[in-house]
């Protein structure tokens, strides 16, 4: 397999609304910059992933399509995905796979939402579970989240104020972070005061809905060298997990508050990336949360502390800007959640991270990033490792 | 399909209403669910290789990679394994407060999903991991609408 450079990355600033473009005027806002940094002639670019939630968000049929293939003249191809919440990192996967087999010197990777759109993103979240044993029962994306902070609370003994402090940091990077949708500063107190969601997740505990964009220009080493700063794929896997919920509670071999999966998928990563302790290696994360619990979650599953352990990363301040790991310094996805996009987000900022043009959110002298995305009903997951010298 | 112009804080957008009918096919397994519950019985699936009772049923074990038979299975105790009590309301949703459990019945490998009775003075509805749960089903409605798990006092 051939080496992947990232050489360009371009999002939008997130915003609640967005009403005067189209998502394919959004998406432009973050491919122009992002082609821009490669160094490449348009031309030059030689296939176009692109990826954004279900069609009922937009209410269009294959959304847009059509505005973006003719960004790069006539006759290349093009890919659509879609894993939900994991689109960012599905598309990301799917180019570096294009670029790392020699099928394309380089791929531009797009993802966007306009989730402003609909009337009402739950209910048209809800149409993505089975008719018959699902949707009855009034599955949506905060729900879902609701029955596994439950389960944490239960089997590991993670409190409301875990997910409060979690949240907390979180808001604080949101501040520092010009292209998040939320920036301003919640405490504890204030999250905890919140109105109930779906118990036990609060208001002001749910990622917003957002409009924004996100592109990546992949290359192989030939064309690495045309951008000043390019970011390096070390490892990456997907890893996908059965249908059912109920499938996956108290089951010896997938545990729905142990991402199983994602576990699976960072293992295989690291492999790659020849990262033995996580923990100790890696410099700083973006990690698919759209909601405290998740990101607890996911911290277990990629090695940063043992299975139930997350609350001591908590207590202990380890996942701040400043701290001994930190996650999210972005304010991650419950600053700013443009579905399709969200996971291509984390990558864009790991690459700021190692570039070192993160601005007041640089973790200092950040060398290795990692980044997940996570979809369905959690069963998609994604992980990708970077560095800034070549594997 | 109806498409009228309006405004969206100071810009013109079409305003679209979609009425589309589909016809969503239950499935083999889904079809002998769904007709189970009007006769009473809950309807599961067994795997000729693991031999592990799957609910909701489905044709195929994705552990063995072998055709799973159909069942009316017995069994309407087990216990609570995930819940939330949902207080904020969406277009189609239960109406609100409603409570959603997973619990695994006695004698099946998976948990099944399903509407909770809850108490709605309580932000955790009174319900508790780790306890017994039956699993009822309703004189009304039609499919998962009829069944719902109350808590073994
Ligand atoms: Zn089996």
């Amino acid at each position: 397999m051939r080496r992947v450079a990232i050489t360009g990355a371009g999002q939008t600033v997130h915003a609640s609304r967005r009403p005067d473009v189209t998502l394919g005027e959004l998406c432009l806002e973050a491919i122009v910059p992002a082609v821009g940094e490669s160094g490449l002639a348009w031309d030059e670019v030689d296939a176009v992933v692109f990826g954004c939630g279900p069609d009922l968000l937009q209410g269009v049929r294959n959304a847009y399509l059509p505005e973006l293939v003719p960004l790069l003249g006539a006759a290349k191809p093009m890919l659509r995905i879609h894993t939900g919440g994991a689109t960012g990192g599905s598309l990301f996967q799917a180019g570096a796979t294009l670029v790392a087999s020699g099928w394309a010197r380089a791929v531009l990777v797009v993802g966007a939402e306009k989730a402003s759109e609909p009337g009402d993103v739950q209910a048209v979240l809800n149409t993505m579970w089975n008719p018959l044993f699902e949707q009855p029962i009034g599955l949506n994306a905060i729900n879902m989240l609701a029955l596994q902070s439950v389960r944490q609370m239960h089997v590991h003994g993670y409190t409301l104020e875990h997910f409060a402090e979690v949240t907390a940091k979180n808001r604080r990077g949101g501040v520092r972070n010009p292209f998040a949708q939320l920036r301003q500063e919640v405490t504890v107190a204030e999250v905890l005061a919140s109105e109930v969601i779906a118990w036990p997740i609060k208001a002001l505990e749910c990622c917003p809905r957002s409009d924004g964009a996100c592109a990546l220009v992949l290359v192989g080493d030939e064309l690495a060298g045309r951008a000043p700063a390019p970011v390096r794929l070390r490892g990456m896997a997907e890893c996908t997990d059965s249908m059912y919920i109920g499938d996956r509670l108290g089951d010896s071999l997938s545990e729905y508050i142990d991402a199983t999966t994602l576990r699976a998928a960072a293992h295989d990563a690291y492999r790659q990336a020849g990262i033995g302790s996580p923990f100790d290696e890696i410099d700083v994360a973006e990690i698919y949360s759209p909601f405290p619990s998740a990101e607890m979650k996911a911290c277990e599953a990629v090695g940063f502390c043992e299975r139930g352990e997350a609350d001591r990363l908590v207590e202990t301040g380890a996942l701040e800007l400043g701290g001994v790991l930190p996650v999210n310094p972005s304010g991650g996805p419950m600053c700013a959640n443009p579905i399709g996009a969200t996971g291509l987000v984390r990558i864009a900022e790991c690459v700021e991270q190692l570039r070192g043009t993160a601005g007041a959110h640089q973790v200092d002298g950040a060398a290795r990033a990692i980044a997940t995305s996570s979809g369905g009903s959690s069963q998609f997951y994604t992980v990708a490792v970077f560095g800034k010298e070549a594997p | 399909m109806t498409l009228r112009p309006v405004e969206v804080r100071g810009h013109l957008a079409l305003e679209e209403h979609w009425d589309l009918r589909h016809r969503h096919a239950l499935g083999r397994a889904g079809e002998a669910f769904a007709r189970g519950v009007e006769r009473g019985a809950i309807v599961a699936a067994r795997c000729a290789g693991c031999r592990r009772v799957l609910l909701p049923p489905r044709v195929f074990c994705e552990r063995c990679f072998c055709d799973t038979e159909l069942f009316d299975f017995e069994s309407r105790e087990g216990e609570l394994l995930s819940f939330t009590v949902v207080r904020m309301p969406f277009a189609g949703s239960p109406p609100t407060p409603f409570g959603i459990a997973y619990a695994r019945l006695d004698g099946s490998d998976t948990a099944l999903g399903a509407l909770v009775e809850i108490d709605p003075d309580q932000a955790d509805g009174g319900l508790a991991i780790g306890t017994r749960v039956e699993l009822a089903i309703l004189d009304s409605g039609f499919g998962m609408e009829r069944l719902r798990y109350r808590p073994v006092r």
